[in-house]
């Protein structure tokens, strides 16, 4: 069989698509919560380190010789560490698809579909991301880039709509939080940049792995630019005192837009894009989880095994919320030591071994023929 | 041309039997002419339409031969010019040595293409074909002499396809027109025509054509890879070829594309496509194939590239309506009645009133009965066609109405929906939508707009993940190939589309100028 490619693009794509969908619902709130009007400049300077972060884990992959990840990290760290890294990984992945999942979910039923029972929804959505799996991570790259595509084509209509409610000098007085406000405002951003590191898993199906440093700079900036405008668009339109009381402040601002007398309501097409983002997302993070097992616990069947995710993820993503409020405090709270542990420490754990561990490397590179 | 046959006849016990090529037991010719008639005859069952005439020549007045043809599946002037040539054969023989079957072959027979046989089956098989045969007394070969011909349908305009301007010419059901037709369009020498015979019983003649060096030879291998693995009986049109040969059986969506048009054909020839013709139908089989090729027409390059631009436009626009439209309508009416304007929302609020179904189902039963009418309309005798129409628009439509079974608007969602499924200039991709509709409905219907989201990122993860002969279907746009964006949903001018398509095309860098040294035109300056 073939082995699947992956273009530069389709992983710009792939690295803005796990990282935006969920972060610019939770993103304005929590920075504009903390740093008010001056929540832009905490986007400002989380992208910066989102960017820091990107070099960093792309430096990390550009060691990979072209194997799979888990195979990487066994060929470097050894079967036990290769093994146990697979595994969490492959338990984070999975937590993360059942959060998004729910946090999908929510919405849905909150902003939409009051009466239908979450647990349909969210069997619809697990089918979805999961048939998306099954058609390989080509699909699922090519559909990323489709989808960043109406994304780019809808962020600017959603300016030009939103252009006359546009107030600019509700940004000001620029630093009006003080530095320490605004540098707490930076770790909910900081952590979902953090998220790049998905490319462990995308980079060996690359085209061009080595183009893995611009992939994961571009998808960077690009997802820290779509945060920097929702944050600028909520503060502007709203005051940064009307922005704290929203659950949704993106939907809220194009929810404002009127075209002429006949047109209202038109944030279902912006939701519907953000919608299909979410959908990319989540199959990506089902994906990471599938690979991680499969690889780790050496299953020869990666079909059983999204199966088998698939069936868990819908009872995990029920029963472990059974209110929106615990998912809420969970988003905010709880995913902080979360996202830090598995998108910055284990890293850096693995830099670190990748480091000690050098000389095998080119050891076995050199007797690669 | 003659081809020595290499049939071994098997050694010892059975001198009238060998094998062919694939190990089929074969009966082989003898010297007996008699002996030789009954067993063709045989294997030919006899038929009335198998014609036998005994002859003999003036230079061999002892030696007998036989002309066997069928009659109705060959050429009656090449059977007269032939039978003219042979009865009136004025030739002296020089040579001693010389045969009646020699002389026969080189002397006697005017028609161009001639081939030696050695066995009943294969004697039999060209007979059935449209060959006339000629078995000598005394030979261990007969002449298989290619007059194949017989009634046929003349060039038409294409009745799937028509254009307002464009060649009229289309394909016939005769595999030799068509091939002339390509021909006579593209006159390369490296255009290439492979031949294949496949179907157990009716043994099927297909073409596989392609132009050399601009076809990728990994695509030209895998057609013919694909097309040898087809084992079957009978093949009776292009469409059973293409279910054997696609690269995803499970998908609603069109993976090989099709026409009966020659210049549609040998446009994707000059493209690097490759085209499949098969014997019996005027439909030949184009690949690979991208999803935005669904969408043009031959006509988009015979008229100007802005009016050409605006069409393809309209037809996404109305493949997208045909699909999504009733869907749409039931979940902005069942789900999200807030997205309508307040006085729209209450002219359908009263229209629905004394309808006692939900959207969902009154949207089914229109779409099912639209979709019985337009089965209809295909299938019953043409002259009854305008009582369907009354049947259709009044009875089923007004009548529902004012009997409060469906609303107004649902009948007007229906009938635009029906009108933009016709725009599609490729059948298969409307029947597509048509499939696809029924299922969003029901999304829709269950889901509202998150289900028809649902359902639209199925189908972008699906068609994502679709290829055809290896090429990925949604190509160019994922992954992106930008040079090749200028002749997708817009064309431009021809001018400025200088290199054939990256990708479909080879990749060696001379072939894939299509353009020379054309220039945007520029009058002025040709002056200076």
């Amino acid at each position: 069989m073939m082995k699947p490619e992956i273009s530069t693009l389709q992983t710009v794509a792939i690295v803005i698509n796990a990282i935006t969908p969920t972060a610019v619902l939770s993103v304005p709130s929590a920075t504009i919560g903390f740093a008010s009007n001056d929540g832009w400049i905490s986007v400002l300077i989380a992208a910066a380190a989102g960017v820091i972060i990107a070099i960093a884990m792309a430096a990390i992959c550009r060691g990979n010789p072209g194997l799979l990840f888990v195979e990487w990290i066994e060929s470097r760290l050894g079967k036990t560490a290769g093994i146990l890294i697979g595994f969490l990984f492959g338990v984070y992945y999975f937590n993360a698809f059942c959060m998004i999942v729910r946090q999908f979910a929510n919405f849905i039923a909150d902003m939409v579909l009051d009466e239908t029972p979450i647990v349909m929804l969210i069997i619809v959505m697990v089918a979805v991301s999961a048939f998306s799996i099954a058609h390989g991570i080509e699909a699922i790259a090519r559909s990323a880039a489709l989808v960043l595509l109406m994304v780019i084509i809808v962020i600017p209509i959603s300016i030009g709509l939103n252009f006359d409610d546009i107030n600019l000098k509700r940004l000001l007085p620029f630093f009006d939080a003080g530095a320490a406000r605004i540098g707490l405002a930076t770790i909910s951003p900081i952590l979902w940049m953090s998220e790049v590191s998905i490319l462990f898993i995308v980079q060996p199906y690359m085209k061009y792995p080595k183009s893995v440093m611009r992939a994961s700079v571009i998808g960077s900036v690009g997802s820290s630019v779509q945060l920097l405008v929702v944050t600028v668009m909520s503060v502007s339109i709203f005051g940064a005192e009307v922005v704290r009381m929203m659950s949704y402040p993106l939907f809220n601002t194009v929810g404002i837009v009127e075209v002429g007398e006949f047109l209202e309501r038109i944030e279902i097409f912006t939701v519907s894009v953000w919608g299909m983002t979410m959908y990319v997302k989540m199959a990506v993070f089902l994906f990471g989880s599938v690979h991680c097992f499969t690889h780790a616990l050496r299953l020869k069947s990666s079909t059983h095994v999204l199966f088998g995710i698939s069936m868990l993820a819908i009872v995990t993503t029920i029963v472990t919320w059974p209110r929106n409020t615990e998912l809420g405090q969970f988003v905010i709270v709880d995913s902080v030591p979360f996202l830090t542990l598995f998108n910055l420490i284990i890293p850096a754990c693995i830099a670190i071994g990748l480091l000690v561990t050098r000389g095998k490397g080119a050891e076995k590179e050199a007797q690669t023929p | 041309m003659f081809n020595n046959n290499k049939n071994k006849q098997t050694a010892g016990d059975d001198k009238q039997t060998g094998t062919d090529r694939n190990g089929q037991v074969e009966q082989l010719l003898v010297p007996d002419l008699e002996q030789n008639m009954e067993r063709l005859q045989r294997f030919l069952g006899d038929g009335a339409d198998i014609v036998c005439r005994m002859l003999t020549h003036r230079s061999f007045p002892n030696q007998r031969y036989t002309l066997f043809y069928m009659d109705g599946i060959v050429d009656g002037a090449s059977i007269g010019t032939m039978l003219l040539g042979l009865l009136e054969d004025a030739n002296k023989v020089t040579e001693d040595t010389e045969g009646l079957y020699t002389h026969l072959i080189d002397r006697s027979i005017a028609v161009g293409k001639i081939r030696s046989a050695t066995a009943i089956e294969e004697v039999g098989y060209a007979m059935l074909e449209g060959s006339s045969v000629i078995l000598v007394e005394g030979s261990l070969k007969a002449i298989l002499i290619d007059t194949t011909g017989g009634e046929s349908r003349s060039v038409e305009e294409p009745t799937s396809q028509t254009v307002v301007r464009g060649p009229k010419e289309g394909f016939t059901e005769n595999l030799r027109t068509n091939t002339a037709l390509v021909r006579r369009i593209i006159k390369s020498p490296k255009l290439r025509f492979d031949y294949k015979v496949i179907g157990r019983e009716t043994r099927t003649n297909i073409a596989v054509v392609y132009l050399q060096g601009i076809a990728q030879d990994d695509v030209v291998q895998e057609v013919h890879r694909r097309i040898d693995q087809i084992e079957i009986d009978a093949i009776l049109e292009s469409g059973y070829i293409e279910e054997f040969i696609q690269d995803k059986a499970f998908t609603p969506f069109p993976l090989i594309q099709n026409t009966e048009r020659p210049d549609a054909a040998c446009a994707g020839i000059l493209e690097g496509q490759v085209v499949i013709m098969v014997s019996g139908t005027p439909f030949v089989l184009i690949a690979p194939v991208t999803f935005v090729k669904f969408f043009q027409s031959s006509e988009d390059y015979y008229q100007r590239y802005d009016i050409s631009t605006f069409l393809r436009f309209i037809r996404v626009a109305s493949f997208f309506i045909s699909m999504l439209l009733p869907s749409l309508y039931i979940a902005i009416t069942t789900f999200h009645q807030e997205m309508l304007p307040t006085p729209l929302l209450i002219s359908l609020a009263a229209q629905r009133e004394g309808v006692p179904f939900p959207a969902l189902v009154e949207a089914f039963l229109m779409e099912i009965t639209f979709e019985i009418l337009r089965e209809a309309g295909v299938r019953m005798p043409r002259i009854i066609g305008p009582a369907i129409s009354i049947v259709g628009a009044l009875v089923l439509g007004q009548a529902a109405v004012q009997a409060g079974l469906v609303s107004a608007a649902m009948v007007i969602v229906v009938s635009f929906t029906a009108i933009a499924s016709f725009v599609i200039p490729a059948v298969n991709m409307g029947s597509a939508a048509r499939l696809i509709r029924f299922a969003l409905m029901i999304l829709g219907g269950s889901f509202g707009l998150f289900g028809i989201m649902s359902g639209l990122m199925v189908l972008l993860a699906h068609m994502s993940g679709l290829r055809s002969f290896g090429k990925p279907y949604l190509l160019p746009f994922s992954p992106l190939i930008v040079s090749n964006l200028k002749d997708t949903f817009i064309r431009v001018p021809w001018w400025a589309m200088r290199k054939r398509p990256i990708g479909m095309s080879s990749n060696r860098v001379p072939n894939q100028h299509r353009i020379g040294g054309g220039k945007r035109p520029d009058p002025d300056q040709e002056g200076a």
